[in-house]
Protein backbone atom coordinates (compact mmCIF):
# COMPACT_ATOMS: atom_id res chain seq x y z
CA UNK A 1 0.00 0.00 0.00
CA UNK A 2 2.74 2.42 1.03
CA UNK A 3 4.91 1.66 -1.97
CA UNK A 4 2.08 2.05 -4.46
CA UNK A 5 1.09 5.37 -2.88
CA UNK A 6 4.49 6.74 -3.79
CA UNK A 7 3.98 5.91 -7.46
CA UNK A 8 0.43 7.24 -7.38
CA UNK A 9 1.78 10.54 -6.06
CA UNK A 10 4.38 10.59 -8.82
CA UNK A 11 1.67 9.94 -11.43
CA UNK A 12 -0.46 12.75 -10.06
CA UNK A 13 2.53 15.10 -9.88
CA UNK A 14 3.55 14.46 -13.49
CA UNK A 15 -0.04 15.00 -14.60
CA UNK A 16 -0.19 18.33 -12.71
CA UNK A 17 3.14 19.48 -14.16
CA UNK A 18 2.05 18.48 -17.67
CA UNK A 19 -1.16 20.48 -17.37
CA UNK A 20 0.52 23.53 -15.80
CA UNK A 21 3.20 23.69 -18.48
CA UNK A 22 0.68 23.24 -21.30
CA UNK A 23 -1.78 25.83 -20.04
CA UNK A 24 1.03 28.31 -19.22
CA UNK A 25 2.31 27.96 -22.75
CA UNK A 26 -1.22 28.61 -24.03
CA UNK A 27 -1.36 31.74 -21.85
CA UNK A 28 1.95 32.98 -23.19
CA UNK A 29 1.11 32.28 -26.82
CA UNK A 30 -1.13 35.36 -27.07
CA UNK A 31 0.17 38.90 -26.82
CA UNK A 32 -0.90 40.43 -24.45
CA UNK A 33 -0.63 37.49 -22.08
CA UNK A 34 -4.02 35.88 -21.48
CA UNK A 35 -4.49 34.31 -18.01
CA UNK A 36 -7.71 32.46 -18.91
CA UNK A 37 -6.06 29.15 -19.94
CA UNK A 38 -4.28 28.99 -16.58
CA UNK A 39 -7.58 29.35 -14.74
CA UNK A 40 -8.97 26.47 -16.78
CA UNK A 41 -5.90 24.37 -16.04
CA UNK A 42 -6.24 25.02 -12.31
CA UNK A 43 -9.94 24.18 -12.46
CA UNK A 44 -9.22 20.90 -14.22
CA UNK A 45 -6.53 20.08 -11.66
CA UNK A 46 -9.07 20.69 -8.89
CA UNK A 47 -11.44 18.18 -10.54
CA UNK A 48 -8.65 15.62 -10.81
CA UNK A 49 -7.70 16.15 -7.15
CA UNK A 50 -11.28 15.71 -5.93
CA UNK A 51 -11.77 12.57 -8.03
CA UNK A 52 -8.41 11.11 -7.04
CA UNK A 53 -9.03 11.61 -3.31
CA UNK A 54 -12.53 10.13 -3.65
CA UNK A 55 -11.18 7.04 -5.41
CA UNK A 56 -8.23 6.54 -3.05
CA UNK A 57 -10.33 6.86 0.12
CA UNK A 58 -13.71 5.40 -0.78
CA UNK A 59 -12.92 2.81 -3.46
CA UNK A 60 -12.32 -0.41 -1.63
CA UNK A 61 -8.67 -0.96 -2.52
CA UNK A 62 -7.80 2.64 -3.32
CA UNK A 63 -7.75 1.90 -7.03
CA UNK A 64 -7.36 5.22 -8.85
CA UNK A 65 -5.60 3.80 -11.89
CA UNK A 66 -8.47 4.00 -14.39
CA UNK A 67 -9.36 7.47 -13.12
CA UNK A 68 -5.83 8.83 -13.60
CA UNK A 69 -5.33 7.22 -17.02
CA UNK A 70 -8.63 8.55 -18.35
CA UNK A 71 -8.02 12.01 -16.93
CA UNK A 72 -4.60 12.13 -18.50
CA UNK A 73 -6.28 11.56 -21.86
CA UNK A 74 -8.93 14.18 -21.03
CA UNK A 75 -6.21 16.64 -20.03
CA UNK A 76 -4.23 16.28 -23.24
CA UNK A 77 -7.51 16.56 -25.15
CA UNK A 78 -8.55 19.71 -23.29
CA UNK A 79 -5.18 21.32 -24.03
CA UNK A 80 -5.50 20.53 -27.74
CA UNK A 81 -9.11 21.75 -27.91
CA UNK A 82 -8.15 24.99 -26.14
CA UNK A 83 -5.32 25.47 -28.60
CA UNK A 84 -7.64 24.86 -31.57
CA UNK A 85 -10.84 26.55 -30.47
CA UNK A 86 -11.11 28.47 -27.21
CA UNK A 87 -14.92 28.56 -27.15
CA UNK A 88 -15.26 24.78 -27.43
CA UNK A 89 -12.77 24.24 -24.61
CA UNK A 90 -15.03 25.95 -22.04
CA UNK A 91 -17.88 23.64 -22.99
CA UNK A 92 -15.58 20.62 -23.01
CA UNK A 93 -14.49 21.59 -19.49
CA UNK A 94 -18.12 21.43 -18.33
CA UNK A 95 -18.59 18.06 -20.07
CA UNK A 96 -15.48 16.65 -18.39
CA UNK A 97 -16.77 17.80 -15.00
CA UNK A 98 -20.06 16.06 -15.71
CA UNK A 99 -18.20 13.00 -16.97
CA UNK A 100 -16.06 12.69 -13.85
CA UNK A 101 -19.19 13.03 -11.71
CA UNK A 102 -20.85 10.27 -13.77
CA UNK A 103 -17.72 8.13 -13.39
CA UNK A 104 -17.80 8.43 -9.59
CA UNK A 105 -21.56 7.79 -9.43
CA UNK A 106 -21.31 4.67 -11.63
CA UNK A 107 -18.25 3.39 -9.76
CA UNK A 108 -20.03 3.41 -6.41
CA UNK A 109 -23.62 2.71 -7.43
CA UNK A 110 -23.27 0.19 -10.22
CA UNK A 111 -22.77 -2.68 -7.76
CA UNK A 112 -26.53 -2.64 -7.25
CA UNK A 113 -26.98 -3.53 -10.91
CA UNK A 114 -28.83 -6.69 -9.95
CA UNK A 115 -32.02 -4.66 -9.62
CA UNK A 116 -31.38 -2.78 -12.83
CA UNK A 117 -30.72 -5.52 -15.34
CA UNK A 118 -34.11 -7.18 -14.83
CA UNK A 119 -35.45 -4.44 -17.08
CA UNK A 120 -33.07 -5.17 -19.98
CA UNK A 121 -36.06 -5.70 -22.24
CA UNK A 122 -36.96 -2.03 -21.82
CA UNK A 123 -33.36 -0.95 -22.41
CA UNK A 124 -33.33 -2.75 -25.74
CA UNK A 125 -36.60 -1.15 -26.84
CA UNK A 126 -35.41 2.25 -25.60
CA UNK A 127 -32.21 2.04 -27.64
CA UNK A 128 -34.12 1.16 -30.82
CA UNK A 129 -36.62 3.95 -30.16
CA UNK A 130 -33.88 6.52 -29.53
CA UNK A 131 -32.26 5.69 -32.86
CA UNK A 132 -35.60 5.70 -34.69
CA UNK A 133 -36.48 9.09 -33.21
CA UNK A 134 -33.11 10.40 -34.39
CA UNK A 135 -33.94 9.43 -37.96
CA UNK A 136 -37.26 11.30 -37.80
CA UNK A 137 -36.25 14.44 -35.88
CA UNK A 138 -32.50 14.37 -36.47
CA UNK A 139 -30.48 17.27 -37.80
CA UNK A 140 -27.67 16.75 -40.22
CA UNK A 141 -24.32 17.99 -38.90
CA UNK A 142 -21.11 17.06 -40.65
CA UNK A 143 -22.62 14.58 -43.09
CA UNK A 144 -24.48 12.36 -40.61
CA UNK A 145 -28.07 12.76 -39.48
CA UNK A 146 -27.32 11.66 -35.94
CA UNK A 147 -28.02 14.77 -33.90
CA UNK A 148 -31.11 15.77 -31.94
CA UNK A 149 -31.46 19.41 -30.95
CA UNK A 150 -33.64 20.20 -27.93
CA UNK A 151 -33.87 23.81 -26.75
CA UNK A 152 -30.59 24.76 -28.35
CA UNK A 153 -28.64 21.83 -26.91
CA UNK A 154 -27.57 19.24 -29.44
CA UNK A 155 -26.70 15.70 -28.49
CA UNK A 156 -26.02 12.37 -30.19
CA UNK A 157 -28.46 9.65 -29.08
CA UNK A 158 -26.22 6.97 -30.60
CA UNK A 159 -23.70 7.67 -27.82
CA UNK A 160 -26.20 6.96 -25.05
CA UNK A 161 -27.40 3.89 -26.92
CA UNK A 162 -23.92 2.46 -26.32
CA UNK A 163 -24.60 2.15 -22.58
CA UNK A 164 -28.07 0.67 -23.14
CA UNK A 165 -26.70 -1.72 -25.77
CA UNK A 166 -23.99 -3.07 -23.46
CA UNK A 167 -26.43 -3.58 -20.56
CA UNK A 168 -29.05 -5.22 -22.81
CA UNK A 169 -26.59 -7.54 -24.53
CA UNK A 170 -24.91 -8.69 -21.33
CA UNK A 171 -28.14 -9.38 -19.47
CA UNK A 172 -29.79 -11.08 -22.46
CA UNK A 173 -26.84 -13.36 -23.26
CA UNK A 174 -26.18 -14.21 -19.62
CA UNK A 175 -28.67 -17.06 -19.54
CA UNK A 176 -29.73 -17.46 -23.15
CA UNK A 177 -27.06 -19.08 -25.25
CA UNK A 178 -29.00 -21.43 -27.50
CA UNK A 179 -28.73 -20.91 -31.29
CA UNK A 180 -32.33 -19.63 -31.29
CA UNK A 181 -31.50 -16.91 -28.75
CA UNK A 182 -28.38 -15.94 -30.67
CA UNK A 183 -30.65 -15.49 -33.70
CA UNK A 184 -32.93 -13.12 -31.74
CA UNK A 185 -29.87 -11.25 -30.50
CA UNK A 186 -28.44 -10.90 -34.02
CA UNK A 187 -31.80 -9.47 -35.08
CA UNK A 188 -31.44 -6.80 -32.39
CA UNK A 189 -27.86 -5.97 -33.43
CA UNK A 190 -28.72 -5.85 -37.13
CA UNK A 191 -31.69 -3.55 -36.39
CA UNK A 192 -29.41 -1.13 -34.53
CA UNK A 193 -26.76 -1.28 -37.25
CA UNK A 194 -29.34 -0.63 -39.98
CA UNK A 195 -30.82 2.32 -38.08
CA UNK A 196 -27.34 3.81 -37.75
CA UNK A 197 -26.62 3.08 -41.38
CA UNK A 198 -29.70 5.03 -42.45
CA UNK A 199 -28.31 7.98 -40.48
CA UNK A 200 -25.07 7.60 -42.51
CA UNK A 201 -23.18 7.07 -39.24
CA UNK A 202 -20.92 4.36 -40.63
CA UNK A 203 -18.26 4.35 -37.92
CA UNK A 204 -20.73 3.90 -35.08
CA UNK A 205 -22.58 1.19 -37.04
CA UNK A 206 -19.33 -0.76 -37.43
CA UNK A 207 -18.58 -0.36 -33.70
CA UNK A 208 -21.97 -1.80 -32.74
CA UNK A 209 -21.68 -4.68 -35.20
CA UNK A 210 -18.20 -5.73 -34.05
CA UNK A 211 -19.15 -5.37 -30.38
CA UNK A 212 -22.19 -7.57 -31.02
CA UNK A 213 -19.89 -10.26 -32.47
CA UNK A 214 -17.62 -10.00 -29.41
CA UNK A 215 -20.63 -10.34 -27.09
CA UNK A 216 -21.84 -13.49 -28.87
CA UNK A 217 -18.37 -15.04 -28.91
CA UNK A 218 -17.80 -14.29 -25.21
CA UNK A 219 -21.18 -15.81 -24.32
CA UNK A 220 -20.96 -18.97 -26.41
CA UNK A 221 -17.25 -19.53 -26.96
CA UNK A 222 -18.02 -21.04 -30.37
CA UNK A 223 -15.89 -19.90 -33.29
CA UNK A 224 -18.66 -20.30 -35.85
CA UNK A 225 -20.59 -17.22 -34.70
CA UNK A 226 -17.76 -14.71 -35.24
CA UNK A 227 -17.00 -16.39 -38.58
CA UNK A 228 -20.64 -16.00 -39.70
CA UNK A 229 -20.62 -12.41 -38.38
CA UNK A 230 -17.43 -11.45 -40.20
CA UNK A 231 -18.71 -13.02 -43.42
CA UNK A 232 -21.91 -10.98 -43.05
CA UNK A 233 -19.74 -7.92 -42.41
CA UNK A 234 -17.73 -8.53 -45.59
CA UNK A 235 -20.85 -9.14 -47.69
CA UNK A 236 -22.50 -6.03 -46.23
CA UNK A 237 -19.40 -3.97 -46.93
CA UNK A 238 -19.26 -5.09 -50.56
CA UNK A 239 -23.00 -4.47 -51.09
CA UNK A 240 -22.88 -1.01 -49.50
CA UNK A 241 -19.78 -0.20 -51.56
CA UNK A 242 -21.70 -1.00 -54.73
CA UNK A 243 -25.00 0.63 -53.72
CA UNK A 244 -24.22 3.71 -51.60
CA UNK A 245 -22.15 6.55 -52.95
CA UNK A 246 -21.00 7.87 -49.54
CA UNK A 247 -19.44 4.48 -48.73
CA UNK A 248 -17.69 4.42 -52.10
CA UNK A 249 -16.31 7.93 -51.53
CA UNK A 250 -14.80 6.91 -48.17
CA UNK A 251 -13.30 3.78 -49.61
CA UNK A 252 -11.79 5.47 -52.66
CA UNK A 253 -10.37 8.25 -50.50
CA UNK A 254 -8.67 5.58 -48.43
CA UNK A 255 -7.25 3.65 -51.40
CA UNK A 256 -5.78 6.69 -53.08
CA UNK A 257 -6.29 10.02 -51.31
CA UNK A 258 -3.82 11.76 -53.64
CA UNK A 259 -6.17 11.35 -56.59
CA UNK A 260 -8.49 14.13 -55.39
CA UNK A 261 -6.68 16.12 -52.73
CA UNK A 262 -8.96 19.21 -52.51
CA UNK A 263 -12.11 17.06 -52.69
CA UNK A 264 -12.64 13.50 -51.51
CA UNK A 265 -9.19 12.93 -50.05
CA UNK A 266 -8.96 16.29 -48.28
CA UNK A 267 -9.45 15.08 -44.68
CA UNK A 268 -7.09 12.15 -44.89
CA UNK A 269 -4.41 14.06 -46.82
CA UNK A 270 -4.40 16.96 -44.35
CA UNK A 271 -4.25 14.49 -41.47
CA UNK A 272 -1.27 12.70 -43.02
CA UNK A 273 0.49 16.01 -43.73
CA UNK A 274 0.00 17.06 -40.10
CA UNK A 275 1.33 13.77 -38.71
CA UNK A 276 4.28 13.95 -41.07
CA UNK A 277 5.03 17.58 -40.26
CA UNK A 278 5.19 16.79 -36.56
CA UNK A 279 7.73 14.02 -36.89
CA UNK A 280 8.94 12.02 -33.90
CA UNK A 281 9.24 14.92 -31.48
CA UNK A 282 6.54 17.31 -32.65
CA UNK A 283 6.60 20.97 -33.58
CA UNK A 284 5.89 22.25 -30.08
CA UNK A 285 2.58 23.32 -28.57
CA UNK A 286 1.01 26.17 -30.53
CA UNK A 287 3.39 25.90 -33.47
CA UNK A 288 1.43 23.45 -35.61
CA UNK A 289 -1.13 24.29 -38.28
CA UNK A 290 -4.56 23.11 -37.13
CA UNK A 291 -6.24 25.59 -39.48
CA UNK A 292 -5.53 23.24 -42.40
CA UNK A 293 -7.14 20.19 -40.79
CA UNK A 294 -10.93 19.75 -41.07
CA UNK A 295 -12.96 18.59 -38.02
CA UNK A 296 -9.83 19.17 -35.97
CA UNK A 297 -11.43 19.36 -32.53
CA UNK A 298 -13.51 16.20 -32.92
CA UNK A 299 -12.57 13.43 -35.31
CA UNK A 300 -9.09 14.43 -36.41
CA UNK A 301 -7.81 15.59 -33.03
CA UNK A 302 -5.26 12.77 -33.00
CA UNK A 303 -3.51 14.28 -36.03
CA UNK A 304 -3.02 17.72 -34.51
CA UNK A 305 -1.96 16.11 -31.22
CA UNK A 306 0.73 14.11 -33.03
CA UNK A 307 1.79 17.20 -34.99
CA UNK A 308 2.32 19.37 -31.93
CA UNK A 309 3.44 16.84 -29.31
CA UNK A 310 5.18 14.39 -31.60
CA UNK A 311 4.69 10.78 -32.63
CA UNK A 312 6.28 9.53 -29.39
CA UNK A 313 3.52 11.15 -27.33
CA UNK A 314 0.97 9.74 -29.78
CA UNK A 315 2.37 6.27 -29.13
CA UNK A 316 2.25 6.88 -25.37
CA UNK A 317 -1.43 7.81 -25.71
CA UNK A 318 -2.09 4.54 -27.56
CA UNK A 319 -0.27 2.63 -24.81
CA UNK A 320 -2.50 4.32 -22.20
CA UNK A 321 -5.59 3.18 -24.12
CA UNK A 322 -4.15 -0.33 -24.27
CA UNK A 323 -3.53 -0.36 -20.52
CA UNK A 324 -7.18 0.54 -19.88
CA UNK A 325 -8.48 -2.20 -22.20
CA UNK A 326 -6.05 -4.97 -21.21
CA UNK A 327 -6.92 -4.34 -17.60
CA UNK A 328 -10.62 -4.80 -18.33
CA UNK A 329 -9.98 -8.01 -20.30
CA UNK A 330 -7.83 -9.46 -17.52
CA UNK A 331 -10.43 -8.77 -14.86
CA UNK A 332 -13.07 -10.29 -17.13
CA UNK A 333 -10.99 -13.45 -17.41
CA UNK A 334 -10.43 -13.63 -13.66
CA UNK A 335 -14.14 -13.23 -12.96
CA UNK A 336 -16.41 -16.23 -12.50
CA UNK A 337 -19.69 -14.36 -12.94
CA UNK A 338 -20.87 -14.56 -16.54
CA UNK A 339 -22.68 -11.20 -16.47
CA UNK A 340 -19.53 -9.48 -15.29
CA UNK A 341 -17.41 -11.22 -17.92
CA UNK A 342 -19.81 -10.18 -20.66
CA UNK A 343 -20.11 -6.57 -19.50
CA UNK A 344 -16.36 -6.06 -19.02
CA UNK A 345 -15.41 -7.65 -22.35
CA UNK A 346 -18.19 -5.89 -24.24
CA UNK A 347 -17.52 -2.42 -22.86
CA UNK A 348 -13.76 -2.71 -23.30
CA UNK A 349 -14.23 -3.98 -26.86
CA UNK A 350 -16.65 -1.20 -27.68
CA UNK A 351 -14.20 1.51 -26.58
CA UNK A 352 -11.28 -0.36 -28.17
CA UNK A 353 -13.04 -0.61 -31.55
CA UNK A 354 -13.91 3.08 -31.37
CA UNK A 355 -10.29 4.01 -30.64
CA UNK A 356 -8.99 1.70 -33.35
CA UNK A 357 -11.43 2.92 -35.98
CA UNK A 358 -10.55 6.59 -35.56
CA UNK A 359 -6.80 6.27 -34.96
CA UNK A 360 -6.59 3.76 -37.82
CA UNK A 361 -8.68 6.16 -39.92
CA UNK A 362 -6.56 9.27 -39.45
CA UNK A 363 -3.35 7.33 -40.09
CA UNK A 364 -4.81 5.76 -43.28
CA UNK A 365 -4.61 2.24 -41.88
CA UNK A 366 -8.33 1.64 -42.51
CA UNK A 367 -10.91 3.84 -44.32
CA UNK A 368 -11.66 7.00 -42.34
CA UNK A 369 -15.11 7.09 -40.74
CA UNK A 370 -16.04 9.84 -38.37
CA UNK A 371 -16.27 8.68 -34.77
CA UNK A 372 -14.94 10.49 -31.72
CA UNK A 373 -11.70 9.48 -30.04
CA UNK A 374 -12.78 8.42 -26.52
CA UNK A 375 -11.85 10.95 -23.78
CA UNK A 376 -9.83 13.20 -26.12
CA UNK A 377 -12.23 14.47 -28.78
CA UNK A 378 -14.59 17.35 -28.18
CA UNK A 379 -18.17 16.18 -27.67
CA UNK A 380 -20.52 16.30 -24.74
CA UNK A 381 -22.46 13.08 -25.33
CA UNK A 382 -19.25 11.23 -26.16
CA UNK A 383 -17.35 12.31 -23.04
CA UNK A 384 -20.21 11.61 -20.64
CA UNK A 385 -20.97 8.20 -22.22
CA UNK A 386 -17.34 7.12 -22.20
CA UNK A 387 -17.00 8.08 -18.54
CA UNK A 388 -20.21 6.16 -17.70
CA UNK A 389 -18.85 3.06 -19.46
CA UNK A 390 -15.52 3.46 -17.69
CA UNK A 391 -17.33 3.82 -14.36
CA UNK A 392 -19.14 0.53 -14.99
CA UNK A 393 -15.81 -1.12 -15.82
CA UNK A 394 -14.20 0.31 -12.70
CA UNK A 395 -17.09 -0.78 -10.49
CA UNK A 396 -16.96 -4.34 -11.82
CA UNK A 397 -13.20 -4.70 -11.45
CA UNK A 398 -13.29 -3.26 -7.92
CA UNK A 399 -15.97 -5.79 -7.02
CA UNK A 400 -13.71 -8.52 -8.40
CA UNK A 401 -11.03 -7.54 -5.86
CA UNK A 402 -13.57 -7.33 -3.04
CA UNK A 403 -14.52 -10.99 -3.16
CA UNK B 1 10.45 34.15 -27.86
CA UNK B 2 7.34 31.96 -27.75
CA UNK B 3 8.79 29.64 -30.41
CA UNK B 4 11.86 29.13 -28.24
CA UNK B 5 9.76 28.35 -25.12
CA UNK B 6 7.46 25.95 -26.97
CA UNK B 7 10.44 24.22 -28.56
CA UNK B 8 12.13 23.88 -25.18
CA UNK B 9 9.10 22.68 -23.28
CA UNK B 10 8.11 20.06 -25.83
CA UNK B 11 11.00 17.92 -24.60
CA UNK B 12 9.94 18.42 -20.98
CA UNK B 13 6.33 17.56 -21.83
CA UNK B 14 7.42 14.41 -23.63
CA UNK B 15 9.53 13.34 -20.64
CA UNK B 16 6.57 14.00 -18.34
CA UNK B 17 4.29 11.80 -20.46
CA UNK B 18 6.78 8.94 -20.31
CA UNK B 19 7.37 9.50 -16.58
CA UNK B 20 3.61 9.18 -16.10
CA UNK B 21 3.62 5.94 -18.12
CA UNK B 22 6.61 4.62 -16.16
CA UNK B 23 4.82 5.18 -12.84
CA UNK B 24 1.66 3.52 -14.19
CA UNK B 25 3.66 0.43 -15.07
CA UNK B 26 5.38 0.49 -11.66
CA UNK B 27 1.96 0.46 -9.93
CA UNK B 28 0.79 -2.42 -12.12
CA UNK B 29 4.00 -4.31 -11.33
CA UNK B 30 3.53 -3.74 -7.59
CA UNK B 31 -0.18 -4.34 -7.18
CA UNK B 32 -1.17 -6.51 -10.11
CA UNK B 33 -3.58 -5.58 -12.84
CA UNK B 34 -6.69 -4.89 -10.85
CA UNK B 35 -5.31 -2.76 -8.08
CA UNK B 36 -4.19 -3.73 -4.64
CA UNK B 37 -5.52 -7.08 -3.56
CA UNK B 38 -6.67 -7.36 0.00
CA UNK B 39 -4.45 -10.14 1.29
CA UNK B 40 -5.93 -13.63 1.41
CA UNK B 41 -5.77 -15.69 4.59
CA UNK B 42 -7.01 -18.88 6.22
CA UNK B 43 -9.01 -18.87 9.48
CA UNK B 44 -9.18 -21.84 11.80
CA UNK B 45 -12.78 -22.95 12.37
CA UNK B 46 -12.01 -24.06 15.94
CA UNK B 47 -10.45 -20.79 16.98
CA UNK B 48 -11.23 -17.77 14.74
CA UNK B 49 -8.40 -15.86 16.35
CA UNK B 50 -5.86 -18.04 14.53
CA UNK B 51 -5.17 -16.62 11.08
CA UNK B 52 -2.62 -17.71 8.53
CA UNK B 53 -1.62 -15.18 5.88
CA UNK B 54 -1.10 -16.70 2.45
CA UNK B 55 2.12 -16.09 0.55
CA UNK B 56 3.15 -16.82 -3.05
CA UNK B 57 3.48 -20.49 -2.19
CA UNK B 58 2.21 -21.67 1.19
CA UNK B 59 2.82 -25.28 2.26
CA UNK B 60 0.55 -26.82 4.90
CA UNK B 61 1.62 -29.91 6.84
CA UNK B 62 2.94 -31.50 10.03
CA UNK B 63 6.62 -30.97 9.16
CA UNK B 64 8.58 -28.21 10.89
CA UNK B 65 9.62 -26.66 7.56
CA UNK B 66 6.02 -26.00 6.45
CA UNK B 67 4.64 -22.46 6.33
CA UNK B 68 1.51 -23.50 8.25
CA UNK B 69 2.37 -26.19 10.79
CA UNK B 70 -0.61 -28.26 12.00
CA UNK B 71 0.36 -30.80 14.62
CA UNK B 72 -1.96 -33.75 14.16
CA UNK B 73 -1.21 -37.42 13.48
CA UNK B 74 -3.70 -37.58 10.59
CA UNK B 75 -1.86 -34.88 8.67
CA UNK B 76 1.05 -35.73 6.37
CA UNK B 77 4.37 -33.97 6.82
CA UNK B 78 3.80 -32.05 3.57
CA UNK B 79 0.06 -32.21 3.09
CA UNK B 80 -1.08 -29.50 0.67
CA UNK B 81 0.13 -26.28 -0.86
CA UNK B 82 -1.69 -23.07 -1.77
CA UNK B 83 -0.24 -21.33 -4.79
CA UNK B 84 -0.91 -17.78 -5.84
CA UNK B 85 -1.48 -17.16 -9.53
CA UNK B 86 -2.69 -14.12 -11.41
CA UNK B 87 -6.20 -15.48 -11.29
CA UNK B 88 -6.31 -16.04 -7.55
CA UNK B 89 -5.30 -18.79 -5.15
CA UNK B 90 -5.17 -22.48 -6.01
CA UNK B 91 -4.86 -25.39 -3.59
CA UNK B 92 -3.00 -28.55 -4.52
CA UNK B 93 -2.87 -31.79 -2.60
CA UNK B 94 0.73 -32.98 -2.20
CA UNK B 95 -0.14 -36.71 -2.37
CA UNK B 96 -1.08 -36.79 1.31
CA UNK B 97 -2.28 -40.06 2.80
CA UNK B 98 -5.66 -38.70 3.93
CA UNK B 99 -6.30 -36.21 1.14
CA UNK B 100 -7.56 -32.64 1.17
CA UNK B 101 -11.28 -31.96 1.25
CA UNK B 102 -12.86 -28.70 0.09
CA UNK B 103 -16.51 -28.04 0.94
CA UNK B 104 -16.98 -31.78 1.55
CA UNK B 105 -15.35 -32.88 -1.73
CA UNK B 106 -11.99 -34.56 -2.01
CA UNK B 107 -9.84 -32.72 -4.55
CA UNK B 108 -7.80 -34.26 -7.33
CA UNK B 109 -4.97 -32.10 -8.58
CA UNK B 110 -5.49 -28.36 -8.36
CA UNK B 111 -8.62 -26.51 -7.28
CA UNK B 112 -9.33 -22.80 -7.30
CA UNK B 113 -10.26 -21.31 -3.94
CA UNK B 114 -13.24 -18.99 -3.54
CA UNK B 115 -14.05 -16.79 -0.58
CA UNK B 116 -15.67 -18.82 2.20
CA UNK B 117 -14.44 -22.24 1.05
CA UNK B 118 -13.87 -24.67 3.94
CA UNK B 119 -10.63 -26.58 3.56
CA UNK B 120 -10.41 -29.80 5.58
CA UNK B 121 -6.90 -31.05 6.13
CA UNK B 122 -7.11 -34.27 8.12
CA UNK B 123 -9.44 -33.37 10.97
CA UNK B 124 -8.55 -29.64 10.93
CA UNK B 125 -11.00 -27.26 9.27
CA UNK B 126 -9.77 -23.95 7.84
CA UNK B 127 -11.85 -21.30 6.06
CA UNK B 128 -10.38 -19.42 3.09
CA UNK B 129 -10.98 -15.66 3.13
CA UNK B 130 -9.94 -13.15 0.52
Amino acid sequence: MVKASRYYRAMLLSLYLFLIICFSLLSLSNTPINPKPLYMGLGFMAIITIGFITMRIFALNGDAMLFLLSNFLCGIGLVMIYRVNEGLAYRQFIWITGGVAAFIVFTFLFKYYGHLIKYYWYFGIASLLLLAVTIIFGKEIGGSTNWIIIAGYSFQPSEFVKILFCLTSASFLRERREPKDILYYSGFVVAIVLLLFIQKDLGTAIIFFLTGIVFVYTATGKLRYPLIGLTMFAVGAVISYLVFSHVRVRFEAWLNPWMDVPGKGYQIVQSLFAIGAGGLFGSGLGLGHPEYIPAVSTDLIFSIMVEEFGLLVGLAVIVIYLLIFVRAYLSAMASDDSLKELLLTGIASMLAFQTFIIIGGVTKFIPLTGVTLPFISYGGSSIVTTFCLLGIMNSLSIEEVER
Amino acid sequence: MYEFLAGLFKWILMSLVYYFLFNTIQIIRLTGWYGEKLGAYLVSNDDPAIRYELKENTIIGRGEDCDIVLNNPFISSRHASIIKSWRGYYIEDLKSSNGTIINGKKIKGKARLRDGDVIMIGPVKLTYRS
